[in-house]
């Protein structure tokens, strides 16, 4: 498994934002989460994925963790 | 142009739902003449309207009830000279009626409008969860029209009460509930027949069965809707004679619910009038058996029968699904809160509704308490200058409202980044120093406690998702559990219709099986960890409608706030 820091998770936030935008043509939100053996990033998608994309298992060494919230609006 | 300002002065009468979607509609009208997709217009209205007064679009669309009252009144008010003018010059010239601007002109235009054809051409003065009332004085005619269908209805209500077509049961139609039938029930004969309820959603208390009948008057045809009252009490309880079926498989054979209890009958019955169809004009009795179990045919065929040696073909039958009485929202939002509570509402002038989230004041400086509240929601997306009035609660009053300022805007973010890239330092919060002899309670929360000062949320392996709860007048006392840190967020801001960027928000997701944890309103709400402590100040959400998905809310931390302008909590 894939053991990331705090502060790579963090690093990896934009990174993770750009090639998400490039591989969904979506706005992504991108923010950090702990696991079981470390931080990883949590990725926000408003929409599901095409079944032909192939989401990244990790970005810049950073495990990924990817949810369909759905479109977010101010309150 | 009497009628102009009756109708003005009669807007602020009008509930909230009523005028959102007159907005849309008219929105609608307007925006399908700019040769833009239905996408598009979706999309446009969307940010325009979605959320206003808790309702989404889908929402505004899936009421056929207020959206038919609507057409009723714009069709009336186009034959009316002043209004159609009036209409005609709103969609030409949106920027340029001076006796109704005034804020947000094309809002204003379009509530002004609908008003007018609301409150004058359906001549519908006010819509309450009881029912809907009229202007006095309807030309005679509509009122020996109203006492005759009335008997009409009565008696035939009566008669269906008493409908026996099974040796062995009273009636197919026991533990009637005196709902109505649906919009979706628009067929051949035409109109829809209509229910409110009273209350907050009881299935008990007086129902209202309000029906749209035409009269044969001649052109221009008029319309009134009747109303008659049925009281669910009196039916549980004998009053009205009506024998109670207690084994309705016996007649329906199997096809019912097995959860069958006297709550939740086989039928529910509505029953009002319908367009006839005829050339002459003229109704028919509509009966509308809601109900989603399938309807044995030969069953079906006695009712008709029934139907046909008594009244002819004055009545129409028909099944629809159950109807779903639509019910006002309490606006507890107006409530008016002195001392100034943490939870309160909130609103610039003219600006959307959010919460008050806590009390802090400049560390080490003696200056008053100020509100810390939504960036985005006190600034309206920038809009507002700085020095302006803040208003509780949020009515989105004007500035003459002195009544209800409470503070003036000292200090907010920039507008919200638009791009990634420019978010950087832009965090979604405000500060509102109070307006001396404003009185305001700093620690207590309504239903949660005594604030226990501030803290950072602690998310790690062993804690990955700490719980949070908050409170607000708009969505009340919530709990949930936050689930990721350190967000960049994009989000739509339906002030401007555009996505802006969230910077450092952590996200939370509501306790239990479709719970949401904050809705429209509570951006600025103080959200609080299991001690107690505020960690966070409520930003943004998933729309709350949308099932499908995961519901989540978004909140800036408050701890970075606090660090940023130099605060401290009251």
């Amino acid at each position: 498994m894939v053991m990331a820091t705090k502060q790579d998770a963090l690093a990896a936030r934009r990174p993770a934002m750009v090639r998400l935008k490039q591989i969904l043509h979506q706005d992504v939100g991108v923010g950090v989460v702990p696991n079981a053996k470390g931080w990883a990033l949590k990725i926000n998608l408003n929409s599901a994925p095409p079944d032909d994309v192939d989401l990244p298992g990790t970005i810049n060494g950073v495990p990924t963790k990817f949810e369909v919230v759905g479109p977010v609006k101010l309150l | 142009m009497a009628g102009h300002s009756d109708g003005i002065e009669r807007l602020d009468a009008l509930p909230p739902e009523i005028v959102i979607k007159a907005n849309v509609l008219f929105a609608r009208t307007m925006l399908q003449r700019s040769g833009l997709s239905d996408n598009e217009i979706d999309e446009l209205l969307h940010g325009l309207f979605a959320g206003e007064g808790g309702l989404s679009l889908s929402e505004i669309a899936a009421e056929p009830y207020t959206i038919d009252l609507l057409r009723k009144g714009l069709a009336q008010a186009c034959r009316v000279p002043a209004l159609a003018g009036l209409v005609e010059e709103a969609i030409n010239n949106a920027e340029t009626l001076p006796h109704l601007t005034g804020g947000d002109g094309r809002s204003v235009i379009v509530k002004g409008l609908f008003a007018i054809a609301l409150a004058l051409a359906v001549r519908v003065e006010s819509v309450t969860g009881e029912g809907i009332t009229f202007y006095e004085g309807l030309p005679i005619d509509l009122v020996q029209l109203e006492q005759t269908v009335g008997s009409i209805v009565d008696g035939a209500l009566r008669e269906t009460l008493k409908l026996g077509l099974d040796e062995t049961a009273a009636s197919p139609l026991g533990g009637l509930l005196p709902a109505a039938g649906a919009g979706s029930d628009e067929g051949k004969y035409g109109s829809p027949i209509h229910a409110a309820a009273d209350g907050d959603g009881a299935t008990s208390g007086t129902f209202h069965a309000p029906a749209v009948v035409t009269n044969t008057l001649p052109e221009p045809r008029q319309e009134v809707i009747l109303k008659r009252n049925f009281i669910w009490h009196d039916i549980l309880n004998g009053k009205l004679d009506i024998p109670y079926i207690d084994e309705p498989r016996k007649v329906f054979r199997g096809r019912i619910p097995n959860k069958f209890n006297e709550q939740d009958p086989p039928f529910r019955v509505g029953i009002g009038l319908a367009y006839s169809g005829d050339a002459d004009g003229g109704f028919r009795i509509a009966i509308r058996l809601q109900t989603e179990a399938e309807i044995k045919q030969t069953c079906w065929k006695q009712l008709e029968s029934f139907f046909e040696k008594r009244a002819g073909n004055r009545v129409h039958m028909k099944r629809t699904r159950p109807v779903i009485l639509q019910v006002r929202r309490r606006q507890r939002f107006k409530d008016h809160h002195r001392p100034l509570i943490m939870g309160s509402s909130l609103s610039a002038a003219q600006g959307p509704h959010s919460t008050l989230g806590c009390f802090v004041k400049r560390r080490n400086v003696d200056g008053p308490a100020m509100i810390l509240g939504s960036g985005h929601a006190l600034s309206n997306s920038g809009q507002t200058g700085l020095y302006s009035a803040i208003f509780q609660p949020a009515t989105g009053a004007d500035i003459e409202d002195l009544e209800n300022r409470v503070a003036v805007l000292d200090e907010h973010c920039l507008p919200l980044a638009l791009d990634e890239e420019t978010a950087e330092d832009r965090l979604d919060y405000a500060l509102a120093p109070l307006i001396e002899g404003i009185e305001h309670e700093p620690t207590l929360i309504k239903d949660i406690g005594t604030l226990a000062g501030s803290a950072e949320l602690d998310f790690h392996p062993q804690s990955p998702t700490p719980a949070v709860q908050k409170w607000s007048v708009f969505s009340g006392r919530t709990e949930g559990n936050a689930t990721a840190e350190r967000l960049l967020q994009p989000a739509f801001d339906p002030s401007t219709g555009r996505i802006v960027h969230l910077i450092d928000v952590f996200e939370i997701r509501g306790k239990g099986d479709n719970v949401l944890f904050s809705g429209d309103g509570d951006s600025g709400a103080l959200v609080l960890d299991a001690s107690r402590r505020g960690v966070g100040i409520i930003n943004a959400g998933t729309d709350r409608r949308e099932k499908k998905h995961a519901g989540r809310t978004y909140a800036t931390p408050l701890s970075l706030i606090l660090q940023r302008s130099n605060l401290e909590l009251v």
